[in-house]
């Protein structure tokens, strides 16, 4: 048997097991297949379980076709382990529900076939979604990636330096769970320029200074690089140096970046400030998490144009609620990719940010 | 910059920043409608993030009671009626910070002056930022002294030009009125203290996921508009079917009738979307504009045109869903001989281009056999039938169901060849379901319209010219029966209604489709 034989004959009993999953039982009620996308989990050996348990979560809320998909080194390089399962609810009117789970694991040689087996497989007429939510092989990634209509992506698990290499690989709608994260943050920040009286400042902001609890390795925090390529995305500034980007009008905004020690994860957002000008008045913008449960107290001073408090809930998501909503949201963010450039670009000169692969081939 | 300029950083955010802030004020807090509907609803919002990030609850009811067992009441009734459990303990905390509560009568000053307090200090406090939307979930004729009250206090003021402005809109709940004169001395009374535009007139039938479809399915694709006429449609049913029968709800009932309580709002508004031309913007006004046109083009029915075109119908005792049920005329508070509609079919017909000719049969009935509101559109037979089989020359094999509840979804059934030798056809169905299609349960109608009353969509609300033209529609039906003394036709609980509303089809040669 040919190598490319292995894959197909694999296939090939992988279409006739989904056939007989549907096969009417006689004297039994008929199954029905409900599915909404394809979710496709790219995983390693080692998470294997994780990623099917994640699967399961999710395709329960989602009743999608769900593809587990992973390399094992251990594996001859061009063998394929496949199986199926089919995994059923009751629907609103007492039928029963169900749909199927895919697990595929790759030989080191096979991923290049991957995507033409995730094609074969894929149910047609319903998105393709790629979950990348723990670190896995790169390069099975971006070939699967060029197959899905949206990516979802965890750059606070699998590192920025991923994020960009999938947005660099696929034009699918994309989404990243550590940009969803900073949603508070940005919100409360453009809430500042949501007042009228404040809008004119956003123009003018002259220093920003982030935050973060102390990084492994002293590195930059992403979120960091996050938040200052959104402000410089947005505001059309470029970055001179970790400590200075210019703006459109060549005026300089300090960039000040500080570490400090609290009992949250290493690289979390504490705080940030933004000076900038309303005319010939100061103007400070301060975002403080603070409290226990955790929420954002977000203050302004204008001197005496007045000022301002507000204070934001931050409520934290389950991942499998962050991906739920981010697979049945079909709109594409217009501002992540734009943003993800300028974020691996800050600061200018340092090495690209991590990959971070799980030590997988 | 100048200040109308967008500002720069909010492209790319999601609902959550389309909410304003904001606080929410339920009349009527101890009502079973808050805690099987509103309250349910604002807590799915919270978890899907839709609420603004600054927001309040505010009850207010006449019986005592503290901020704290408010929350505890509200946190029971969302655990008991949430489409999602268990309760997320991060959402019920998000929405638990804004809750609290007033006491008092809806005729007295203070119950107002002490909810303008609260309010402002929610301002203060939650940054709520002087906007307001009062939900009136209270009996209609508390509505005109509710409304009076908060006006007093300043709590109404006019809408501004201006969009970042605060704003004040009151939602109010069916009945509108009692029939045409009493829904325009309402609208007129109302306009005292507000705006149109300030008022949202909840017909919870346009929340339904399906409602909303027919208007994408329509003006969304390009396949059905072509087909959406009288050249190919020869006729469409309504269907409002309800297993239940009054519910202890025999006084009310007997001043209403199934007509006012379902047809003039309900079953009127399913009319209008299935019959109304492409609006010209998908804008509140523009969709209103439309629906108006179509309660404007609908023959009206009066004298003896009702005997002919209306069949009414009363509840005798049955058997539903395997219970023995008791007749309409045993419930309490009933007359013994009441004349009250439980039932009512109608044939209408639109004078319109696109309908002329193409019948209307819609029917609304308690105790019913099934649970069911759909609205089927049949199509035309094909104009030569070369299938020759049993029944291939009369029937038409193609109607599109809309399915409003339950299983909402859409079907669109045609003939298919039997395999085997020969040419035996069999009618099928393709079928979509939300359900399976989007998986999870769908928000429920309240939540996507309490949404919009947030965020200044009346779309999806009822305009004070559609609700007076459907009583404008209504009442000379009402007024035939009483004075022409029209029958009312007894009908077997559980089946689908008297035999003789199958006559106003089968004069054309059709018959009711069995949902």
């Amino acid at each position: 048997m040919t190598e490319t034989g292995k894959v197909s004959e694999a296939l090939a009993s992988l279409e006739r097991d989904l056939a007989a999953l549907w096969a009417p039982e006689p004297g039994q009620a008929p199954k029905t297949r409900a599915c909404t996308a394809n979710l496709v989990l790219v995983t390693t050996a080692a998470r294997r379980d994780e990623a099917i348990e994640l699967g399961s979560s999710l395709a329960t809320a989602d009743l999608a076709r769900t593809f587990v998909i992973g390399l094992d080194p251990k594996l001859a390089p061009w063998a394929v382990d496949a199986s199926v399962s089919a995994h059923c609810q009751k629907g609103e009117g007492g039928e029963l529900l169900c749909a199927e789970r895919i697990d595929l694991t790759l030989g080191a040689m096979t991923f290049a076939r991957a995507p033409s087996l995730l094609s074969a497989l894929a149910m047609a007429e319903v998105p393709t979604v790629l979950l990348l939510t723990a670190p896995a092989p790169m390069k099975l990634v971006s070939t699967l990636a060029r197959e899905a209509a949206r990516v979802v992506v965890d750059g606070n698990a699998v590192g920025l330096g991923a994020v960009a290499a999938l947005a660099g690989a696929t034009r699918a709608h994309l989404c990243d769970l550590a940009w969803v994260r900073l949603h508070p943050w940005r919100n409360a920040l453009a809430r500042f320029f949501d007042d009228p009286m404040l809008r004119a400042a956003v123009t003018a902001i002259r220093r920003v200074k982030i935050v973060t609890t102390v990084t492994e390795g002293g590195t930059m925090a992403e979120v960091v690089q996050y938040l200052v390529g959104w402000l410089a995305g947005r505001l059309g500034w470029r970055f001179v140096s970790g400590q200075t980007a210019i703006d459109p009008f060549h005026r300089a905004i300090d960039l000040e970046v500080e570490w400090r020690a609290a009992p949250l994860p290493p690289g979390s957002l504490l705080s940030v400030e933004l000076d900038a000008h309303l005319g010939d008045t100061p103007l400070t913008m301060t975002v403080e998490r603070e409290g226990d449960p955790p929420f954002l107290c977000a203050r302004h001073d204008a001197q005496e144009r007045g000022q301002g408090e507000r204070v934001t809930p931050l409520a934290s998501r389950s991942l499998v609620g962050l991906l739920d909503r981010a697979i049945a949201d079909p709109t594409a963010d217009t501002v992540l990719r734009t943003t993800i450039e300028r974020a691996i670009g800050y600061p200018p000169g340092a090495p690209p940010p991590a990959v971070r692969e799980g030590g997988a081939t | 910059m100048t200040m109308t300029q967008p500002n720069p950083l909010r492209e790319g955010t999601d609902d959550e920043q389309r909410t304003p802030p904001c606080s929410f004020v339920i009349f009527g807090a101890s009502g079973d409608l808050t805690k099987r509907k509103l309250l349910p609803a604002l807590y799915n919002l919270g978890v899907s993030r839709a609420l603004p990030h600054a927001f309040a609850t505010i009850g207010v009811a006449r019986r005592p009671k503290s901020d704290e067992s408010f929350a505890e009441e509200m946190r029971e009734g969302i655990a008991k009626f949430s489409r999602r459990k268990p309760i997320d303990p991060a959402a019920w905390q998000e929405l638990a910070r804004g809750i609290g509560y007033v006491q008092g009568t809806f005729e007295a000053a203070a119950t107002y002056r002490d909810l303008r307090a609260r309010l402002e200090r929610c301002d203060a406090e939650l940054g709520t930022g002087q906007s307001r939307v009062f939900y009136l979930a209270v009996a209609p004729n508390d509505v005109l002294p509710i409304v009076r009250g908060l006006s007093e206090v300043g709590l109404l003021p006019r809408p501004s030009a201006d969009p970042h402005a605060p704003f004040s809109r009151v939602v109010v709940e069916k009945p509108f009125g009692e029939d045409l004169s009493s829904a325009r001395a309402l609208n007129r009374e109302l306009y005292r203290y507000l705006d149109e535009s300030q008022l949202y007139r909840i017909d919870h039938y346009l929340g339904k996921e399906t409602v909303q479809n027919m208007i994408v399915l329509r003006f969304g694709n390009a396949i059905f508009e072509p087909l959406w006429n009288r050249s190919h449609i020869s006729h469409v049913e309504i269907t409002v079917a309800e297993e239940i029968g009054i519910e202890g709800r025999g006084k009310f009932y007997e001043k209403v009738g199934i007509t006012r309580d379902i047809v003039q709002n309900h079953l009127l508004q399913l009319l209008t979307i299935v019959a109304m031309e492409p609006p010209a913007a998908l804008d509140a006004d523009a969709i209103r504009d439309e629906k108006v046109k179509v309660l404007r083009s609908v023959r009206p029915l009066a004298g003896d045109a009702v005997l002919s075109n209306v069949v009414r119908g009363q509840y005798d005792r049955g058997i539903v869903r395997g219970d023995t049920v008791p007749a309409y005329r045993e419930e309490a508070d009933v007359a013994k001989d009441s004349v009250t509609d439980t039932y009512v079919a109608m044939r209408l017909s639109l004078d319109s281009w696109r309908w002329a000719g193409v019948p209307f049969f819609i029917r609304a009935g308690k105790r019913l056999s099934k649970r069911v509101a759909e609205v089927a559109v049949h199509f035309r037979s094909p104009p030569l039938s070369l299938f020759r089989g049993p029944g291939a020359a009369s029937r038409s094999p193609n109607s599109l169901v809309m399915r409003v509840q339950p299983d909402e979804g859409i079907a669109l059934r045609f003939d298919t060849k039997v395999p085997g030798a020969g040419t035996a056809m069999r009618e099928v169905a393709m079928d979509f379901r939300y359900g399976q299609a989007f998986g999870g349960s769908s928000p429920e109608a309240y939540e996507r319209l309490i949404l919009d009353a947030l965020r200044g969509d009346a779309t999806l609300f009822t305009r004070a010219d559609e609700v007076e033209a459907q009583w404008g529609f209504i009442d000379p039906i009402v007024d035939a029966w009483r004075r022409l003394g029209a029958p009312v036709r007894g009908y077997e609980a559980g089946s689908m209604g008297p035999t003789e509303a199958d006559a106003l089809l089968a004069e054309s040669g059709y018959a009711w489709r069995k949902p």
